[in-house]
């Protein structure tokens, strides 16, 4: 056998594997072609980007956020058209921040009825809790989102996980962020915890404010396989699962166009936390860093961003309240730094050096018992009811809702 | 990042413009070796000095070849490349596959040893830029090629982000000659850059993506569903892998035409294949073709007796079935594949001597009987690829599938034949050419106006906007 001897081009393997003549050749041939491509291109770039507005200007009109709210996702809708609402209202009194527990655990209704009585006039209250907000979204929403002048008074209510690790991705702040909260977050984030995902987030999401139907583009797919299924009963594909977060979210319409940015938590099936706890403990599931060692809150960390929501609410002429927003007892066993009195010795502290009310809650002064959690985290209407009253007197009594004296 | 991701959607824009930035040919080199490699790092910056490393390797090794008149110093320094390159992979990705048949093979034979896994992490395709290393050095001992003078070109070549983690494989003697001159993109390359990635954006979100939750669901457990679903999912996975892999090589492609550069086609309509040799013409063309003249040639290829000739195709297939993936069913999958196009050679030449038989399979109803046959062989060898590794599993499904067993579940999804009637009637389509037919009937006779042409690609646009995923899944040939 000769190594130059040619191959047949028929025999068992050379008949199947077959390959096209070098592409360079072809490269060449075809290079052989002048011209001025891109400017050949750029009227039909131009026109592509025309219609894409025209279309997107006209989706925008006829299917506005709002009415996409059935489809969609909780974050995205809490993020976008909430804050959008509180955005086109008109600057209530009293704002209440927090995550995902300030939203269920305030009510507005309540608040406003004792404090109403306590100002002699009708005073506005405005429930901004949004889901897995931190203390980089409290910020982000202080300086880009609150009007200015500011709303009189401003309840932050907080737990130790919001306050703690707050460099870590959070999958929110993309909703909110400015170019000026990007930049300043670049800024203060130490190069350990830079995640390239943030930024590209941001990036998304800047195209999402500029672009509608990619903003929308889940709704606007799952509002059209809806209306493929209910009108035209068009059977979907088992593999698309498209249309997942329809029934889920049609409560979402009710809390996030609420006037008071409030609506009560529905209850779980498995009823309360406490009796999940006795049936099924299995299934109780507590977020990881609910459960972190947390050696920041232990080694004395700095809480640059509740330092600087202060300041610029200071700025803006409001003022400002840290509340504890209290978790579950079971929650509380399970966890003491972050939801016991390591985390509230040093809120107190925090609260002297920057000349704001300090609002604690530990259990024994609530009472709020497991019972009143609908899980580890978040209170029933009930509990929540209590807690709104509670925290009135709480603030009342450390003269909160008194004009300051000149 | 994947072709079908945000991030390379950002990334590839700014390439381009910086590409395009300057007219100089070093800087645009630079640039491109730059950005391939912070396209590379962008999974594992680690496997960058892998990268580097087997570049280096096969740059000396080729410079070397070409040096030496000696044959044995020749030999000796292409042995050095291939083994180089076949021991990078066979670290990395079979590693702990040797390992555990070693282990499996000593237990049986009474003798427990107790080794160890190894922690050893994949470096994605590895597999695709090792094979284009040693193309540049066997085509130089074969005097195929002549040495590049320049490590930025070779490098390049290596890296160059379109083709880099998973082809097409692309060899040296079709990169290296457009490197010298780094070309600027005409009107056709534009066009077909559009095109091409647009087109297989689309085959990737709105059919391999949208099929993968229904396939995943039923060959997770496929001993729960019946004969029917499990033919239903395994169309489903191999219209899943085409429109993955197809779309991925029409993306690089289109990419790469962005910048002027041609890559050379992988696919070539598989699912019209009328035997199981047709089928290997069509699909992942550049690595059987690879095989053939890397491995299958060296073995002693068509000069050789018949019995040799099997023997080698074997030894060819079941190392195609290993490459891709360090498991037993693969190696079965690469065997399997090996007695179709042994047996279908024996029975070619048996044909040769039944004028009538062969008469009617190449009418039309002939031709449509050896298509669906073909399609149903490859179906069926899809079970082995899906078994996680267990062989009793794919065999276990083969054999479900085989007797239609009506057992368990029935789960059948119709989009997944909806699906599978599509790719067939664009296969068709493009193959007699109905596109440019009908192109020449309208009364211009030319391109598509200017209008129609953004109406188009607006509506392109919409659908992909619209029905992508957020949560892209990866290509599925990343993993081999």
């Amino acid at each position: 056998m000769s190594e130059e001897e040619p191959h047949r081009e028929v025999d068992v393997l050379s008949e199947a594997f077959f390959r096209d003549r070098n592409v360079a050749e072809n490269a060449a041939a075809a290079h052989q072609k002048a011209g001025a491509p891109w400017r050949r291109m750029l009227p039909r770039v131009a026109i592509v980007l025309a219609a894409l507005a025209l279309i997107d200007v006209a989706v925008r009109c006829l299917v506005p956020p709002e009415a996409l709210l059935d489809f969609t996702h909780h974050e995205e809708a809490v993020y976008g058209v909430k804050l959008a609402q509180f955005k086109s209202a008109p600057t209530p009194d009293v704002v209440f921040l927090g995550s995902s527990r300030v939203r269920d655990g305030m009510v507005p209704e309540v608040f406003s009825g004792f404090l109403s009585k306590e100002w002699k006039r009708p005073a506005r209250v405005y429930n901004l809790g949004l889901i897995n907000a931190k203390a980089e979204e409290y910020l982000t929403i202080v300086r880009s989102h609150l009007p200015d002048p500011g709303p009189r008074l401003v309840v932050l209510g907080i737990t130790g996980s919001e306050v703690v690790n707050v460099h870590d991705f959070q999958y929110a702040s993309r909703f909110l962020w400015t170019l000026p909260d990007a930049l300043d977050w670049l800024r203060r984030v130490p190069a350990a915890h830079f995640d390239v995902a943030h930024v590209e987030h941001f990036l998304e999401n800047e195209l999402c404010r500029g672009w509608y139907v990619f903003g929308h583009r889940d709704a606007l797919r799952e509002m059209l396989l809806d209306t493929l299924v209910s009108r035209f009963g068009v059977p979907l594909p088992v593999a698309a699962g498209g249309t997942d977060n329809m029934g889920q979210n049609k409560k979402l319409r009710d809390y996030v166009l609420a006037a008071d940015g409030y609506q009560a938590p529905p209850l779980t099936p498995q009823g309360s936390l406490a009796r999940r706890i006795v049936e099924a403990p299995q299934l109780l599931k507590i977020p990881e860093r609910e459960l972190e060692a947390s050696p920041e809150m232990l080694e004395g960390a700095r809480f640059t961003e509740l330092r600087e929501i202060a300041a610029l609410l200071d700025a803006r002429g409001s003022r400002l309240a840290l509340v504890e927003m209290p978790v579950s007892p079971y929650l509380q066993e399970r966890n003491p730094v972050l939801h016991g009195q390591v985390f509230r010795d040093r809120m107190e502290q925090l609260a002297q050096e920057l000349g704001c009310v300090w609002v604690p809650m530990p259990p024994e002064e609530t009472q709020l018992s497991n019972r009143t959690y609908g899980d580890v985290n978040h209170l029933t209407e009930v509990g929540a009811k209590r807690y709104t009253r509670l925290l009135f007197e709480r603030l009342s009594e450390r003269g909160f809702f008194k004009e300051p004296q000149p | 990042m994947i072709f079908s991701s945000f991030r390379f959607l950002l990334f590839f824009p700014i390439v381009l413009a910086l590409y395009y930035a300057s007219r100089n040919v070093s800087w645009r080199k630079w640039f491109l070796l730059t950005a391939s490699y912070v396209f590379y790092a962008s999974w594992d910056w680690r496997f960058v000095f892998l990268l580097f490393g087997c570049t280096l390797l096969d740059f000396t090794t080729g410079a070397m070849i070409s040096r030496n008149n000696v044959l044995w110093k020749r030999r000796a320094w292409l042995t050095l490349s291939v083994v180089g390159n076949v021991s990078s992979i066979a670290y990395f990705k079979y590693s702990n596959f040797f390992i555990e048949s070693f282990r499996d093979l000593m237990l049986a034979l009474g003798v427990p040893v107790n080794m160890h896994l190894l922690n050893v992490v994949l470096p994605v395709g590895i597999s695709f830029y090792n094979f284009e290393t040693m193309t540049y050095a066997i085509d130089i001992y074969r005097k195929k090629l002549e040495p590049t003078k320049s490590f930025l070109d070779f490098a390049l070549f290596v890296s160059f982000f379109p083709h880099l983690v998973a082809g097409p494989i692309i060899r040296a003697a079709e990169l290296l000659p457009q490197l010298r001159r780094v070309p600027s993109a005409n009107w056709d390359d534009l066009v077909t850059g559009v095109n091409r990635f647009g087109i297989g954006f689309l085959k990737k979100v709105l059919v391999a993506d949208a099929l993968a939750p229904y396939v995943d669901r039923i060959f997770a457990d496929p001993g729960a569903y019946d004969g029917l679903t499990l033919w239903c999912a395994s169309i489903g996975f191999a219209m899943q892998c085409y429109c993955d892999f197809a779309g991925y090589t029409d993306m690089a492609i289109g990419c790469a035409r962005f910048m002027g550069f041609w890559l050379p086609e992988n696919f070539r309509w598989p699912f019209l294949a009328h035997n199981v040799a047709d089928f290997w013409r069509r699909w992942h063309i550049t690595l059987y073709s690879f095989m053939r003249d890397y491995l299958y040639h060296s073995l002693g290829g068509s000069r050789v007796g018949q019995v040799r000739q099997i023997f080698n195709a074997m030894v060819t297939m079941t190392l195609v079935g290993l490459w891709h993936g360090a498991a037993w069913p693969f190696v079965i999958w690469g065997v399997y594949n090996g007695v179709l196009i042994v047996g279908y050679r024996f029975l070619a030449m048996g044909l040769e001597r039944l004028p009538r038989a062969k008469a009617f399979l190449a009418s039309l109803p002939g031709a449509i009987l050896c298509i669906a046959t073909t399609n149903v062989l490859f179906f069926l060898s899809f079970t082995l690829f899906r078994s996680e590794g267990s062989l009793g599993t794919a065999l276990g499904t083969a054999w479900r599938m085989i007797t239609l067993d009506g057992a368990g579940l029935r789960a059948p999804d119709p989009w997944v034949l909806v699906a599978y009637a599509v790719v067939l009637l664009c296969s068709v389509g493009c193959e007699l050419r109905w596109g440019e037919r009908l192109l020449e009937r309208l009364p211009s006779r030319g391109p598509l106006s200017v209008p129609v042409q953004a109406f188009c690609y607006v509506v392109l646009i919409l659908v992909l906007v619209l029905f992508s995923q957020h949560d892209t899944q990866a290509f599925v040939y990343f993993q081999f």
